[in-house]
């Protein structure tokens, strides 16, 4: 009806964005009303969690669609536990050839998500939700730009886990 | 506290619901990123100009009143008047009416017409609505946006569930009402109140021009290219007929009913005739020498050339793109790619022609029917097509040139470009006052 197959990825990001919740609740925020007080209030712990959450969910799901990402980084406040309301999530893909696509793809699925971080946290900010950048082989080869950050030992970034291609083929994404 | 957090959880995850109009701006957002246009220049493109919500009351059959809520929404005139159609369809929202205006406003650009966007709809089902229903239903939404539409300022056309004769009845109240002829005020009329001759072929000429084109870039001809066609209606099949006529194979064709399949090329012309005598236009039943029935799905995967998707959108997905074997993608629907599949279309080389170019045709002929009805000088079909054939040539050589500059795929070139067109009309007017 809807003229407008970007709609469709509403369902998958919002099955994104439920599991990241379940994992913050799992991993320390059992009580929706405590998580929900703890973000309110700015809880750096929270917030990391959070953040960790939703990267590692958005990791598992570029890894099932795209075969070119190699690996897939985070790093800064989000794993120094220290992310706040107004924390985005730095994060580095490394594919094999960066792709139009993709971009279009990410920045879709971060508006989605930001309008799921909105409502559960009442913060307008940030603007968007993953500050996000892409590197190909030859960037990361040649240490240029977010290329030479994956090896840094100042920044350390840590690299989440890409799921196997062929064990999530037969999932329903929902 | 902690019954007012209950919930909360569950309310963050509904928002995170896709909304038209979001995914409008982060489209508009990402291409003027690329274009390095200013946040002031972009918040002024992606919001609509005028925004317009009407009640609608009409006298049922069976006496009562209903009241029914339509829209109109003017995107942008800053290129031209307003364009774009009217739905009628239980799930019509003022956003989704915002995001196709929006949209519009490129699909006019990238074709390079006088336009710009627009679009409208009735929250209604019209299945439900007996004829008399239906003309009172449209004649006063017409009534109720009069004072926002007309020739030089927009210009509506058939959508989702409404047909030439509702813009028959469209331009006839516009003309009762305002007490002169009206013929530009609507597109997509029936030839004898001003229709233009070709216009409910024009969608599927187009997809056969750029067809033609992307081979030509290529260095091949269409003359043996093997093809598939997915949607077997106005646009599916009239772009399967033309790519036959010139020279190339159609193997492959599915509707709603299923897919027919013949390594050697389908005989369109007789799968035609059959389907105009099948008693709903479907191609089920149908059967030829060497001629096998497939399920429907199956005609994207066929080891085929060129995929024509020309029925819904979301047709190809994450699930099937991995599967696709034709090296090109001609976008004969709105929107069959989703956003996972195109990744997966570009990671594996695939030339995808995007809707906003490849089925532009349709507009482009709307703009040939408002020129002769303002001048009340009317054209042969060889003309429309003729015509048709120079403005799409024009815009694909437009979109591969750059495509080829900047390299990045067709789609993204196509966004690109037509938001760079908007955004130098807006710089070369000014902001009043």
């Amino acid at each position: 009806m809807i003229d407008t197959p970007s709609l469709l990825l509403g369902p998958k990001v919002q099955g994104l964005f439920a599991r990241a919740l379940a994992e913050v609740q799992r991993k320390g925020f059992s009580a929706e009303g405590e998580l929900v007080r703890a973000l309110r209030v700015g809880n750096p712990w929270a917030h990391s969690l959070l953040r960790y959450a939703l990267a590692q969910e958005l990791c598992t799901y570029l890894g099932r669609i795209c075969p070119g990402i190699r690996k897939v980084y985070v790093y800064g406040s989000t794993v120094e536990n220290r992310a706040g309301p107004a924390s985005d999530v730095d994060l580095i893909l490394w594919v094999q050839k960066k792709s139009g696509a993709l971009e279009s793809l990410l920045w879709q699925v971060d508006t989605l998500l930001l309008r799921g971080y909105r409502a559960l946290t009442g913060f307008s900010s940030p603007k968007s939700l993953f500050d996000l950048h892409i590197v190909d082989d030859e960037e990361v080869a040649q240490g240029k730009g977010y290329g030479s950050v994956i090896n840094s030992l100042w920044t350390a970034p840590v690299p989440l886990q890409l799921r196997e291609r062929k064990s999530l083929e037969s999932q329903a994404f929902t | 506290m902690a019954q007012k957090d209950s919930g909360v959880l569950a309310q963050a995850v509904q928002a995170v619901e896709a909304n038209p109009y979001e995914m409008f701006k982060t489209q508009v957002r990402l291409a003027g990123k690329k274009l390095g246009l200013s946040p002031d220049l972009l918040a002024i493109i992606e919001t609509p100009e005028r925004v317009l919500e009407v009640a609608i009351p009409v006298r049922m059959d069976d006496g009562h009143i209903e009241v029914f809520t339509g829209y109109r929404v003017q995107h942008s005139s800053v290129r031209g008047p307003c364009k774009g159609g009217i739905r009628y369809h239980p799930a019509v929202t003022v956003d989704e009416v915002k995001a196709l205006a929006g949209w519009m406003t490129l699909k006019c650009a990238v074709v390079d017409i006088p336009f710009g966007g627009g679009k409208g709809g009735i929250v209604c089902d019209p299945t439900k609505l007996s004829e008399g229903e239906l003309e009172r239903l449209t004649r006063r939404y017409t009534a109720m946006i009069l004072p926002l539409i007309g020739p030089n300022r927009d210009i509506p056309a058939p959508d989702v569930n409404t047909t030439a004769k509702i813009m028959n009845w469209f331009m006839d109240t516009a003309t009762a009402l305002r007490g002169e002829p009206m013929y530009a005020i609507v597109t997509g009329k029936d030839v004898a109140v001003g229709g233009a001759r070709g216009r409910r072929e024009a969608t599927g000429r187009g997809v056969m021009i750029v067809t033609q084109e992307v081979l030509a870039r290529l260095g091949k001809r269409v003359e043996g290219i093997r093809v598939a066609v997915q949607g077997f209606g106005n646009v599916g099949s009239v772009a399967a007929l033309l790519l036959h006529q010139s020279g190339a194979k159609v193997v492959g064709v599915a509707d709603i009913s299923g897919g027919l399949y013949n390594p050697n090329g389908l005989n369109i012309p007789e799968l035609l005739e059959y389907v105009e005598h099948s008693p709903k236009r479907l191609i089920a039943g149908y059967s030829a020498p060497g001629v096998s029935a497939i399920p429907a799905e199956e005609v994207l995967t066929l080891d085929v050339d060129v995929l024509v998707p020309a029925a819904l959108e979301g047709q190809i997905t994450e699930r099937n793109a991995g599967q696709i074997k034709a090296k090109i993608i001609v976008e004969g629907a709105n929107g069959p790619t989703t956003p996972e599949a195109d990744v997966i279309l570009e990671e594996r080389g695939r030339i995808v022609v995007p809707d906003i170019l490849a089925n532009a045709g349709g507009v482009v002929v709307s703009y040939f029917e408002w020129v002769q009805n303002l001048q009340y000088f009317y054209w042969d079909e060889t003309e429309t097509n003729v015509k048709l054939a120079q403005i799409m040539r024009r815009a694909f050589n437009d979109v591969w040139t750059l495509a080829q500059e900047k390299r990045v795929s067709l789609r993204i070139a196509a966004q690109i470009l037509a938001l760079s067109r908007v955004a130098e009309a807006i710089r070369l007017r000014g902001i009043f006052p």
